[in-house]
Parts: structure tokens; C-alpha cells; sequence
């Protein structure tokens, strides 16, 4: 009974007796499935205000980090011929899990960025998609349209995505991604500060462009230009034989040197159109990216690698 | 009980036994009275208030006398209105607070502006997670001594209690209450108080400004600035909740404002100090990385609170933007706290440095001034019902 109720999403077994009987012919027919991820600079476990060695192809090669928190959203499960099915996402009273009907959301990595709260590191999240004979686990990278510019301050704003420092600018999104550092950085230097943020980018509104400009509180009428929303898929035998994923910026600035940063741009990669900084790195996350009315073309993503191929 | 003893423990760092005194019916809770309805700008969150402490129209009256009065100190020459001033967005204007006893607080009076929304008080306190806590730490704290409550409740409390005034006041927000002077039911009155001082509806919020102000909007907003990762959202300030806040999302952030060489007296570290007794969440963790962090304020009404940062150390909004924020972190070119704020190996990264020319600089400041709302600072509900601290020169 316990098991049943902990392994099969409520909105499955309804709420007589007769549907735990279903419940049970559901949970034969259902498959779990729990990613676990592993936040990493250049290979060595992260830790706030850790340094690291190995980051980027400047001179030193080091780097500091300061924060490392992201979103994942639409976690699915696929089968051989490439047909997917949603991951019901087991919710808990942490706030950092958020799913309808359509959509599941999740925060994780250093919840708090570093900065005092305490909350703990999130690494872990898990569900059950009706069926069986999956062979790919999948999730997209970022905050899904429909949920992304919900106002952040609202009551009826779910956490986590009431949460202000993943909130990008007034009404124009989440951060997906927020890894904060310095890179090139030298004992009892500052270094260069070198971040690597991903949002939405050519969202427009009534007047504007990316929150700016009139018209700015309201949210974007269509799908933004560049949603920048990466789907990542890994084998999920191995993610039930228990490997990690592991998250590693050094995997996509290998060829960026992190101790510098283009005047007029912002402080790293924070994944703005046109910042000569963002041009090797957005690529590979898996993401056109748009360079002085140049598109650079999606590489193969790795920020995210099962931790036996990293 | 055990809010008593959650308190107790709390202050439990700068009060003797001075509370054993204070326990005993009464306490917070279970007041009845009319209900405080707050009146929200539009994308104001609905505030968290304590179920401890459910808020009244009572206790927001009876809070409101009590901020305003002088009886509050141990000395009868100061309130909480003496470091906090509604003309000034309920601060000081001085660089560091002056204690009615004369003693001198290291650090500068926060706004007031919004406090019902903050995850912490103070600049850098993890402890004070509401207005009740914060309210008991300037009634006890003793160094500095700010109202110098203790060992002296009850002499304070006797002042209440004989005044026909408060009689009815006191009477009216803990009408259960046998004997309702209580210590609890003074800081819940306060702390009732402080959550209705809600700000946002400035020029800004009401679509009522210009295109330099629109301008600086999108300054602010843009990735070449950075601002709005610490002073983002409906209050301009990250370490901010609602009613329905689930996670924890204070911050604390290092802007690059000292970068002193150490080790020495009182800079244990190698660099990156800030002055002694003023080193932000340091002084709770000893974390080198917590080094100089502290809260980022609400930027509401920002233009009326100078001096500016967690000592008052900028005397303008203009030298924050110059002369700290553009360069990246200030520099000191000499004497005890020389250094240069922008090399702190412990300064947050989106603290990066930009240039701005005249017309940017203008807007910029534009767009701050945009962020004061007359309506909150000319609130007759929020002013001195003693009538001894006047309004702001440009209220009606």
C-alpha cells in the first residue's frame, strides 16, 4: 500500500478503492525514473567561491565560482522509435518543483547562490511516465514559453518561478542558467568577471524587444525569437543503473578565454545577441545564437554528459 | 511559550536575563480587533505576516504612537522615528546612526520602505527574519545601545501603562489581555506598524514619467549595467518575499566597496577586508568569502536616503554610479582602508564596471528619482501622531 501510494502520482489512482486496484496495474505499466545531477567546473565537483583550474584557453586557465543554479523543464521519456511520453514529477514542500497539465519545472544546483541563505543544493529530481520500454530520458534546459514570463512578483506566480535572482528583468523571463565566476582569476585578485547566464532572447511585446523600451510590463504576445530552451536526452539505463549528469561550463568555454570580456557587453556569456564572448559557447549548448547578423548554428550541447562519458 | 523562548534564544547574544521579567499573559497572538486590510499597488505580492502576529487596525494604531515616542528610549530622547523619518524614506540622513544615548552605530539607518517584504532585516543580521526580531534587537541591543530596553522593561513599560493615551491604545489592540504592557505586545504593535509602510506608487509605477526616465529604465535593466540581478523584481531588491514565498531567497552581496590589505587588527584576512566592525555576514559566519557582503537594499525612494551603502560612506546617488559602481568597486588611495574595491577577491561578479556618457549618467539618475512615491512619504497614516517630526517640505 505504501508503495503503491509513493511510486504512482496521485492523479493516477484517483480515489476509491477500486482505482487501487488500477493503481496497481498502472505501477506494472509505468516507469520511474530519477536524474541525478552533478554540478562540476572543468571535471572537479562544484563549490561556492571554489577554485578551479582548467576553465577556458586563457593564459591561466583558472576560474572561481560564485553561483551554479538552473532550470530544467518538460523531463519526458522515449522509446526506441522516438515517441515521448511527460514525466509526472514527484512534488514535495520545497517549492522547487512546479508542474500543470502541460508543463513540468524544476530549479536546481546551489538553490540559494551561494549568498547566505542556507538552502541546500538541489540535485536531485524524479518521476513516472505512464509505459514501459523507454530508452532515452530527456529534458530541456530553461523555462518552458507558457511559464517563462509569468510576473514574478504575482500571487499566483508558482515558486519556484517566483524566485527574484532567477528572474531576469522586469517581465522578461527566468535566467535558465546562472553560473557566476571569475575567470583567470589569482589568489586575492578579483579576476575577470566571467558569467554564464541563459534566457530567452527576441522577445517582443507591444513596444519593445527583450523587456525594453515602452510596453515593457507586459509579456512577450508570441514565442521569442530564440527561445534558447536546449533539449538534452541520456540513456536511461544508465541513468537507472544510478550515473549522474553532470553539468560543466568548462565543456562549452573551452575555446573562450575567460579573462576577457568585450567593452559594452556584459561580464561573460550572459546570452545576449551580438556579445563576441557568447559566439563559441552558446553554439554548444545546443543553440543558434546570432553574432553581428551572423548565425552561428547549434553544435551538439555539452554542458550536460552522463558522468561515465565526462 | 515557545515564541518566547524562540526570542529569548535570538537575543540571547547581547541580553543578560532581562527577559525572565517579561513572560506572563497576555503576550502577542491572540489579539482580537479589526483586521488590517492592506491596500497593495498593483504587482505587489500579498505580504507574509507572522501567524504569531496577526495584524489589526488596533495594533497598527497603538504600533504607530509607540514608534513616534520618545518614552521608548531608556532615556525618554529618542524613537525609532529618530533614525527613521518618513521625509527620508524613514531614515537619517546622517553617514551612521546616533543612539539617543549617544552611543554611535556603526552602521547607517536602513529605509523602512517595503521591511514587511524583506527574508532578513538589517544589513547583514541571518537571524532577524522578521519585524518582531528586528524590533527587540534595537529595543536591547547594547552595543551600541540603541533604545536600551535592557534591564529596564518594566520601568519603560510603567510609562505606558500610566499614560491614558496608551491605556485606550493598549486596551483596544489586546483587549483579551489581563495586563496587556507587555514586552511582546509592544513589539508586535511596532512590528504591525512597520508592514503597512508599503511603497509603490511612485512616477514609475504609474507610467507618469519621461523618456529620460525610460531611458534609465532600460540602463538599469540592460546587461551592460547589471543592476537589476541584486535590484530587481517589485521592490528593486532581491532578498524579498510574499505570502507564498516557498524558498529561501536572501542574498548577500560583496559590491566591491573596500578592498583592505591584511592580515592586521581586526582584517583577518589576506585582502579583500572591509573596516573593522563592519564586515557584513562575516561577522556571523567567519567565511572569508562572506567578507563585505551585505543585504542590497530596496532602491525605492532611494533618492531621499542619503548618504548611501551599509556605513554611509557615498554622500550621492551620482558618486555611487561614478565613482563606485561604474569603476567596478570603489578605490581608496590612501590612509587605513586603502584599497581597490574593483580587485576584492570576494566581490560579486556582476559587479563588472561600465561607461556611461552625460545623457546616460542623467537618465540613470532620472530614472531613481522616478522611483520616489510622494503618496507614501506624505502619508498622513504613516507620520508622527505627536506632530514633533515634520513632513517632507514638498507634501501638502
Amino acid at each position: 500500500m505504501k508503495k503503491i501510494i509513493k511510486n504512482t502520482p496521485a492523479y493516477l489512482c484517483g480515489l476509491s478503492l477500486l482505482a487501487l486496484a488500477a493503481c496497481s496495474d498502472n505501477n506494472a505499466t509505468n516507469t520511474e525514473v530519477t536524474l541525478k545531477f552533478l554540478p562540476q567546473i572543468a571535471g572537479e565537483d562544484f563549490t561556492c567561491q571554489g577554485d578551479y583550474n582548467g576553465m577556458g584557453n586563457g593564459p591561466l586557465r583558472t576560474y572561481r565560482a560564485a553561483d551554479f543554479r538552473w532550470f530544467i523543464s518538460d523531463v519526458s521519456l522515449r522509446n526506441a522509435i522516438g515517441e515521448s511520453v511527460p514525466v509526472r514529477l514527484d512534488t514535495d514542500d520545497s517549492g522547487l518543483v512546479y508542474q500543470n497539465a502541460e508543463h513540468n519545472v524544476a530549479l536546481l544546483g546551489q538553490i540559494d547562490g551561494c549568498s547566505g541563505a542556507d538552502e541546500a543544493p538541489r540535485l536531485e529530481v524524479s518521476g513516472v511516465a505512464k509505459g514501459k520500454n523507454f530508452t532515452q530520458a530527456c529534458f530541456a534546459l530553461g523555462v518552458p514559453f507558457a511559464l517563462n514570463h509569468l510576473d514574478a512578483s504575482s500571487n499566483d506566480t508558482p515558486s519556484p518561478l517566483n524566485i527574484p535572482a532567477m528572474n531576469w528583468f522586469w517581465r522578461g523571463g527566468h535566467k535558465f542558467l546562472k553560473i557566476d565566476g571569475f575567470g583567470e582569476v589569482q589568489a586575492n585578485q578579483a579576476g575577470t568577471a566571467f558569467n554564464f547566464h541563459l534566457g530567452s532572447t527576441g522577445c517582443s511585446n507591444a513596444g519593445g524587444t527583450d523587456g525594453m523600451g515602452e510596453g515593457k510590463d507586459q509579456p512577450p504576445a508570441q514565442e521569442c525569437t530564440f527561445p534558447n530552451t536546449p533539449t538534452y536526452c541520456f540513456d536511461l539505463a544508465a541513468l537507472e543503473a544510478g550515473t549522474a549528469i553532470t553539468i560543466d561550463p568548462a565543456r562549452v568555454a573551452e575555446a573562450t578565454d575567460l579573462g576577457f570580456n568585450t567593452e559594452g557587453t556584459a561580464p561573460g556569456c550572459m546570452s545576449f545577441m551580438n556579445d563576441p564572448e557568447c559566439a563559441d559557447i552558446v553554439p554548444k549548448y545546443g543553440l543558434d545564437y546570432m553574432l553581428n547578423g551572423e548565425m552561428l548554428p547549434a553544435q551538439t550541447g555539452v554542458l550536460f554528459a552522463l558522468e561515465s562519458d565526462s | 511559550m515557545n515564541r518566547l523562548a524562540l526570542i529569548a534564544a535570538l537575543l540571547a547574544p547581547f541580553v543578560g536575563a532581562g527577559l525572565a521579567g517579561c513572560g506572563g499573559s497576555g503576550g502577542g497572538g491572540t489579539a482580537k480587533g479589526t483586521p488590517y486590510v492592506f491596500d497593495l499597488p498593483a504587482g505587489f505580492p500579498s505580504p507574509r505576516i507572522s501567524p504569531d502576529n496577526p495584524i489589526t487596525v488596533e495594533k497598527v494604531a497603538l504600533g504607530r504612537h509607540l514608534f513616534y515616542d520618545k518614552r521608548m528610549s531608556i532615556n525618554q530622547e529618542g524613537s525609532c522615528a529618530s533614525c527613521h523619518e518618513q521625509r527620508k524614506a524613514f531614515t537619517d540622513g546622517r553617514k551612521t546612526s546616533l543612539g539617543p544615548t549617544g552611543d554611535t552605530h556603526p552602521r547607517n539607518a536602513m529605509s523602512l520602505t517595503n521591511v514587511v517584504y524583506n527574508t532578513r532585516q538589517n544589513w547583514a543580521n541571518p537571524t532577524l527574519r522578521n519585524l518582531e526580531s528586528q524590533a527587540l534587537a534595537v529595543m536591547f541591543n547594547v552595543d551600541p545601545v540603541e533604545l536600551g530596553w535592557t534591564d529596564h522593561e518594566d520601568e519603560i513599560l510603567a510609562r505606558f501603562a500610566a499614560d491614558p493615551v496608551y491605556q485606550g491604545l493598549f486596551a483596544a489592540a489586546y483587549p483579551d489581555a489581563d495586563n496587556p504592557y507587555q514586552l511582546l505586545n509592544v513589539v508586535d504593535a511596532i512590528a504591525s506598524f512597520g508592514a503597512t509602510l508599503i511603497s509603490g506608487r511612485a512616477p514609475l509605477d504609474r507610467d507618469a514619467v519621461n523618456a529620460s526616465v525610460r531611458r534609465g529604465e532600460d540602463l538599469f535593466n540592460s546587461e551592460r549595467l547589471e543592476c537589476f540581478h541584486c535590484h530587481g523584481a517589485f521592490n528593486f531588491a532581491q532578498s524579498v518575499q510574499g505570502e507564498h514565498s516557498v524558498v529561501d531567497t536572501t542574498e548577500y552581496k560583496n559590491n566591491g566597496l573596500y578592498n583592505i590589505a591584511g592580515p592586521g587588527p581586526g582584517l583577518p584576512l589576506e585582502a579583500g577586508n572591509f573596516p573593522t566592525a563592519n564586515q557584513g555576514l562575516y561577522e556571523f559566519t567567519g567565511v572569508a568569502s562572506d567578507m563585505g557582503r551585505f543585504r542590497a537594499p530596496t532602491l525605492r525612494n532611494i533618492a531621499l536616503t542619503a548618504p548611501y551603502m551599509h556605513d554611509g560612506s557615498i554622500a550621492t546617488l551620482r558618486e555611487v554610479v561614478v565613482d563606485h559602481y561604474s569603476r567596478a568597486g570603489r578605490v581608496i588611495t590612501d590612509g587605513p582602508y586603502a584599497g581597490d574595491g574593483a580587485q576584492s577577491p570576494y566581490k560579486d561578479p556582476l559587479v563588472q564596471g561600465f561607461v556611461l556618457d552625460d545623457q546616460e549618467l542623467a537618465d540613470l539618475l532620472a530614472f531613481f528619482d522616478a522611483l520616489t512615491d510622494w503618496d507614501f512619504i506624505c502619508n498622513p497614516a504613516f507620520s508622527d501622531p505627536f506632530g514633533n517630526i515634520p513632513m517632507h517640505e514638498n507634501c501638502p
